[in-house]
């Protein structure tokens, strides 16, 4: 009987662990000083260090001022840590003008980042600054509908935004975020001295691209660096190839006048699953499942090249500072190259702050176009605003094309049926696409029934 | 009979601190988890009442339901592992430590070792041998010339290499506990054996295997629980998509993809999440129940 109940018990632990499941720590830094408010003086101060940073020489005594006067102390949290050198660029800038506010941040790194925000949000211990992925899914509107961001049309000077900026982080007509002016795009990243050694050349037209695959395999190199476990980054592949694959189809996602599930979209993808089968992302490609061996493949010199996020250009180098890293966008089959890029998004702020005003001058500087060229500088980002210069050479590698192009994805999230979320299955099955579990058809079948 | 009152306060007096703790850590969110599977609930706005739809969602959903029923499926298979592999292994592990095999001290020093690494440390060791790309083992097979794998990758191997590594990992403390056992049974009882002129096959079947039982009903009970709710290990070597065709997918591995990973409806879904749970702690009960029918035979009178 004792033995009974001690078998009862420790299952109902379980349960309850599983009730308490998922909290996680992550790295923090801080950085800064100490006491309180005057918002409306924030507002011209930032504005006035933004002048500054523009090369106007204008500098206010008052935003000085305000500077000084304001204090307290703000907690950040930024999704990845890949975003850690322009986040500490960012609050660098901050605190040379607001040198009484502490500034410390957190990364909640991995896929915990929502679910982290949530509870802390519901605890009322939200972080006073933090990121989401504006309206490129739901998270953001389902932390307005909680009523839990400051809306801050009327709290931020967005005078030094371009204005299709903005887009990302208004809902409604109403500002809750504070976009990056940085195109988050995707590249065909390669190993330069590779290139050198087998005497590799950036292909001009697609079927000279598919044929550089085949002389990488032939030359004992793993043509693309690639994983199959995480949905995004077979995104981060799949989006570029698409581009180049039918430069036309791509074209027409920007207004719609193309579905997502169309027949190239589902050609596309057979033909990445042929490269699978030819070993093109490696002749164990299904063993490669996270991003980590993703990344170090390529950048150990196993790897030719690697398709992926423009923000992994500082992951690459920093795993490897002797790597010679290029970049290009794969051509279409008349030689025609695009970008597939989507505005990034920056932070919001908890409406329920203990530091509301600190936050507020914070989220102002974020509009700066100071604030916005050491982001960019950060990231060695493509910059998406004419006052912000792109932050690195590997940047202009990867802008250097004719064309921008609408990112799939963001086409799933956009126009879906109302109460569908088409992101949802693409971040669901697209692993099993590529691992044999379901078909092409099937995949697009599925999407196709929750969209427009 | 006031003096029998007074006896029956003292025992509550004695009971109620564990019992109040108890129940505040243990039943109380237990029967949360239960009230919230009832609700659909995103942890931000209003909990709205469910009924029986997260149920509904879980048994019948044409994607949902084929997950969960196989991740069911890999974690008895995992168990049927534990109980039928990785018990029997630590039993003879003990055994060969009991009869003293050479190097015994340091062999048994080596084999409890990986039971004090955490499983993010081992699964991040397996990671590192067999990764196709950056892991060991491949690399020493491509040097040999001999033909390389995609381990974790390979539907026929992942399996078994994770029950390899659990092996690994858990021999040393199922092992500790026979050995434990072992060196209770009275010498004189094993002496008397050697007198009536039994082999060592009939003591370690006849005596130390029999004597040995209830030790066997405690690892079993822990490596059961173990099993039922594993989670990091396959989280860190496959992801939280259990792999390729979900080979190490199981049931703590869709709790977290439903409940936090924003897989159902694109937001955290807490009220999915405990109908998921509430299901599991049916299924240990009875699991539970079961196995301790069968290990109630193993308990003897000293």
């Amino acid at each position: 009987m004792k033995r009974k109940s001690a078998g009862i018990l420790l299952c109902v632990a379980m349960t309850t662990a599983l009730a308490g499941c998922g909290s996680s720590q992550a790295p923090s830094a801080s950085s800064g000083a100490a006491a309180s408010s005057a918002q409306t003086e924030t507002s011209s101060a930032a504005v006035s260090e933004s002048a500054e940073a523009t090369g106007t020489t204008k500098t206010t005594e008052t935003a000085e001022a305000a500077g000084n006067d304001l204090s307290g102390s703000l907690t950040i949290w930024e999704h990845n840590t890949s975003f850690e050198t322009s986040l500490q660029g960012v609050i660098d800038g901050f605190k040379k003008k607001y040198p009484n506010i502490d500034v410390e941040y957190e990364f909640k790194d991995g896929d915990q980042y929502y679910n982290l925000l949530n509870i802390a949000v519901q605890s009322g211990d939200a972080p006073d600054i933090f990121w989401t992925n504006g309206t490129a899914t739901n998270n953001m509107s389902e932390l307005v509908k909680a009523d839990a961001l400051l809306p801050l049309t009327d709290v931020v000077d967005t005078s030094e935004l371009p204005e299709n900026c903005l887009a990302i982080g208004t809902l409604d007509g109403t500002l809750y975020s504070v976009p990056w002016s940085c195109v988050d795009t995707r590249a065909c990243y390669y190993n330069k001295d590779i290139f050198e050694k087998e005497g590799f050349a950036i292909p001009k037209t697609f079927s000279e691209f598919e044929e550089l695959l085949q002389k990488e395999k032939d030359a004992g190199y793993i043509p693309i660096s690639l994983d199959s476990g995480s949905s995004w980054d077979l995104l981060f592949a799949y989006e570029p190839v698409l581009s180049a694959y039918d430069s036309a189809y791509t074209e027409g996602l920007a207004d719609y006048s193309v579905k997502a599930t169309d027949q190239p979209a589902r050609d596309c993808m057979n033909e990445m699953l042929s490269w699978r089968d030819k070993g093109y992302f490696g002749d164990n490609f299904l063993g490669v499942t996270d991003g980590d061996a993703m990344v170090l493949t390529f950048t150990n010199g196993d790897a030719a090249m690697c398709i992926a996020g423009s923000w992994d250009a500082n992951t690459f180098t920093d795993n490897n500072p002797n790597l010679k890293l290029g970049a290009f966008q794969i051509p279409d089959k008349d030689g025609k190259t695009g970008m597939v890029g989507t505005n990034a998004n920056g932070f919001s702020v908890f409406k329920n702050s203990a530091n509301l005003d600190a936050a507020k001058a914070f989220i102002q500087y974020c509009a700066t176009t100071e604030a916005q060229q050491a982001w960019v500088d950060g990231q060695g980002a493509v910059s998406g605003n004419p006052n912000v210069k792109s932050g690195s050479e590997i940047a202009g590698e990867i802008a250097n094309c004719d064309t921008t192009y609408t990112s799939w994805q963001s086409v799933l999230a956009n126009h879906a049926k109302e109460g569908e979320n088409a992101s949802t299955l693409f971040e669901n099955d697209m692993t099993k696409v590529f691992t044999g579990e379901m078909t092409t058809d099937d995949f697009f079948d599925e999407i196709a029934k929750v969209m427009q | 009979m006031n003096k029998k009152r007074k006896k029956r306060r003292n025992y509550l007096l004695f009971i109620s601190p564990g019992f109040i703790m108890y129940s505040i850590f243990i039943i109380v969110p237990i029967i949360y988890v239960v009230y919230l599977s009832f609700f659909h609930w995103n942890g931000l706005t209003e909990k709205t009442f469910a009924g029986l739809s997260n149920f509904q969602l879980l048994f019948t959903d044409q994607k949902i339901a084929p997950d969960f029923w196989h991740a069911v499926g890999n974690n008895l298979k995992y168990l049927l592992c534990i109980w039928f592999i990785v018990t029997p292994l630590q039993f003879l592990t003990a055994y060969f430590f009991y009869i003293k095999i050479p190097a015994y001290k340091y062999i048994k020093f080596m084999v409890f070792m990986p039971y004090v690494i955490s499983s993010t440390i081992v699964s991040f060791f397996a990671t590192m041998i067999f990764n196709p790309n950056i892991g060991i083992l491949n690399r020493i097979l491509k040097m040999a010339g001999l033909p390389q794998g995609s381990w974790f990758g390979d539907i026929h191997q992942a399996f078994k290499l994770f029950i390899l590594i659990v092996l690994w990992q858990s021999a040393g403390s199922g092992m500790m506990i026979f050995y434990s056992n072992l060196l209770d049974i009275p010498r004189d009882v094993l002496e008397a054996c050697s007198i009536d002129g039994a082999t060592e096959w009939q003591k370690f079947w006849r005596i130390l295997v029999p004597l040995s039982l209830p030790s066997c009903a405690s690892t079993i009970i822990m490596s059961t629980i173990w099993a039922l709710s594993v989670f990091d290990l396959p989280y860190i070597l496959v992801g939280s998509t259990g792999g390729v065709r979900g080979v190490l997918d199981f049931v703590n591995l869709v709790f977290y993809r439903y409940t936090f990973g924003s897989v159902l409806n694109a937001q955290s879904n807490y009220g999915f999440g405990a109908a998921i749970s509430t299901v599991m702690l049916f299924v240990i009960a009875v699991v539970t129940a079961i196995q301790n029918k069968v290990l109630s035979r193993f308990e003897y009178e000293n």
